[in-house]
């Protein structure tokens, strides 16, 4: 293996990782503050590329206030989404185990409804930044390299919130004791509301990064869940740091899985290792029930 | 208890001949045959379905998987070797059971949205193996065409009549078979787990074998229906898999509720119905049948089943209301 080449391996593995990584963070944040799996998280990514598409089409504005609104927008879809398909919900004893199939429920309705809206045709929408960057043997493409960067950033960002903003630290409480949050005077259900609204966020910053690379079709969010869910099951669901570690890792085996054994191969792969992962840590590398 | 179950079992009957004699009435009506068969070969999934989903409790996501796959067992067999179709059938319901004991053994000892995540990976990996795989036989993006009909001696089913009928017996075999599991140790095993998880299990109520024996025995029924299904439609192609029959099936379940025995037979006769009609609309349809699940799901968690009670809960509300003349 030439140098070239195991560089040219691990870029696409890092890209591949970050953008993992972006589609976990959403789920794994609901899941970590609500313990509800939101199974339209692909489709949250689904409309907000469509949003981003309509825009650039249909309007003259520039692409980085298209970006900005749809950006915007996606934060108050999440809002909107965990106010119509969850609130209603917690009157029930048994609330969480009806949430889950309300989401899949709202899932298939989300993409339904864009299937109906906007057909199935592939659509795509173009590059924030254009052109090659290139140091000694690694070259990148500068949206791939924005990928990374914008993922690190919002790891950094999500990492601070949670730490040292009020909001983020009142998000860990409720995620910890829900109960006690609660008695402490901690509004849980905005807070529930600001964990989907952060996920709505996520899904739009991810679906202006990668649908210039991965065309957009009403049920392409399934192909992005399924990467995610893989990686949060590897990492444990309810983690940042096991998401982040588990993205780059499955990102590195997929790369070099296609390259040594050919792109058939690479789902059996990642579904033996996440069987393997199950059976000998069944909640992930550092997840919670 | 006594008089009730008889109840439940004299409306069971009561339906049975019902259903056997209206062919009599009905028999020229190809649209309403269609959909009757169509709602038997349903309500019997989606009855399965609920077996793990409602009373186990688990969040399995797999069942519409087992439908295509039994029906694909069956189509190769037929298509591809030449086997009989009443062969190919129950052997179609053992590879479901197969594949499900496969992906129960490891996943059912996953607690809560684990099994649900692996259960719906599987299924969204089904239709790209069923495209990529025209090599084994399953016949690509067009699928299998043209499939054998059942057929008893020297005569075939070519008549809506025939089908009517096997697909009631099915219906009323299956469902028998789900009731007596819901009735039986096993059911009560689910109970007593519902009830008071860490009571039941300090019985000795081992959630584990229970889980994975209601696994097996609705991939084996969902597989079967499968089969009959494919040799039915006479076609099968990965679409068997797409979202659209998920949603089918899954509206259905929402629809008669969960853990309410006839609930999920009845939701899926309405549902069929419903999405018949709505079948001009094109993609409208999967979207109203999306509003049904949430919709239901949010205002009758527990399905029509659950009407009745919830009228009285309302009325009762009402009345305390008025009593105490102060919002509740």
């Amino acid at each position: 293996m030439t140098l070239t080449l195991a560089t040219s391996l691990l870029i696409t593995g890092a890209v591949l990782g970050s953008i993992y990584l972006m589609m976990a963070l959403g789920l794994t944040l609901v899941y970590g503050v609500t313990r509800v799996f939101n199974f339209a998280q692909g489709s949250l990514y689904v409309w907000a590329g469509y949003i981003v598409f309509v825009l650039h089409r249909g309007t003259e504005l520039p692409y980085g206030l298209i970006i900005a609104i749809c950006i915007g927008s996606m934060f108050g879809f999440g809002l909107a989404y965990e106010r119509v398909f969850i609130y209603p919900l917690r009157r029930l004893a048994e609330w969480r185990w009806t949430a889950v199939i309300v989401t899949l429920g709202a899932a298939l309705f989300l993409d339904s409804l864009a299937t109906w809206r906007f057909g199935t045709k592939a659509r795509t929408f173009p590059r924030i930044v254009e052109g090659v960057f290139e140091y000694g043997v690694a070259s990148i493409t500068r949206q791939d390299l924005l990928i990374i960067l914008v993922t690190i950033a919002v790891i950094f960002i999500l990492n601070l919130f949670l730490g040292k903003a009020r909001a983020g630290m009142a998000m860990q409480a409720v995620a910890q004791d829900p109960v006690g949050a609660n008695i402490v005077g901690i509004p849980i259900n905005r807070m529930y509301g600001y964990s989907f609204a952060i996920a709505g966020l996520l899904a739009g910053i991810s679906a202006v990064l990668l649908v210039p690379r991965l065309p957009l079709f009403p049920l392409i969010g399934w192909t992005v869940f399924v990467k995610a869910f893989t990686v949060l099951m590897f990492g444990g669901l309810g983690s940042i740091k096991g998401a982040t570690i588990a993205a780059y890792i499955l990102a590195l085996i997929e790369v070099f899985a296609i390259h040594y054994f050919g792109a058939v191969w690479a789902l059996p792969i990642y579904l033996g290792i996440l069987i393997i992962v199950l059976v000998f840590r069944p909640k992930g590398l550092f997840g919670v029930w | 208890m006594v008089t009730k179950l008889s109840k439940k079992s004299y409306f069971f009957l009561g339906s049975l001949v019902l259903f056997s004699l209206l062919p009599l009435a009905i028999h020229d009506d190809r649209r309403l045959m269609n959909l009757l068969i169509l709602s038997f070969i349903w309500a019997v999934v989606v009855a399965s379905w609920d077996l793990i989903m409602g009373y186990g409790r688990v969040y399995s996501f797999a069942q519409i998987a087992f439908f295509g796959i039994g029906g694909y067992t069956s189509a190769m067999l037929t298509k591809n070797l030449g086997m009989s179709p009443w062969l190919g059938i129950p052997i179609g319901g053992a590879v479901a059971l197969g594949i499900g004991l496969l992906i129960g053994l490891p996943c059912l000892r996953l607690r809560g949205m684990y099994v649900g995540m692996v259960t719906f990976a599987v299924h969204l990996i089904l239709p790209v193996l069923a495209r990529a795989g025209r090599a084994i036989g399953t016949g690509g993006s067009w699928g299998l065409l043209n499939l054998a009909p059942l057929y008893v001696g020297e005569y075939t089913f070519t008549s809506f009549v025939p089908w009517y009928y096997v697909a009631l017996g099915m219906f009323a075999l299956f469902l028998f078979i789900i009731y007596k599991i819901i009735n039986s140790p096993i059911g009560l095993a689910f109970m007593a787990l519902r009830d008071s998880e860490p009571f039941a299990k300090s019985l000795g109520v081992d959630e584990y074998r229970h889980l994975l024996i209601l696994f097996g025995i609705s991939a084996f029924i969902a597989g079967i229906m499968g089969a009959f299904y494919t040799h039915y439609m006479s076609v099968i192609d990965p679409n068997i898999f797409s979202i659209e029959i998920f949603l089918l099936g899954f509206a259905m379940l929402m629809f008669g509720g969960m853990a309410a025995f006839p609930g999920a037979v009845i939701g899926a006769f309405p549902i069929v119905f419903i999405n018949y009609t709505l079948a001009p609309l094109r993609e409208l349809r999967l979207v109203i049948l999306g509003i049904i699940i949430v919709a239901v799901m949010i205002g009758l968690p527990r399905g029509i089943m659950e009407i009745p009670e919830a009228v009285n809960r309302l009325i009762r509300q009402r009345a305390l209301k008025k009593n105490r003349g102060e919002r509740i």
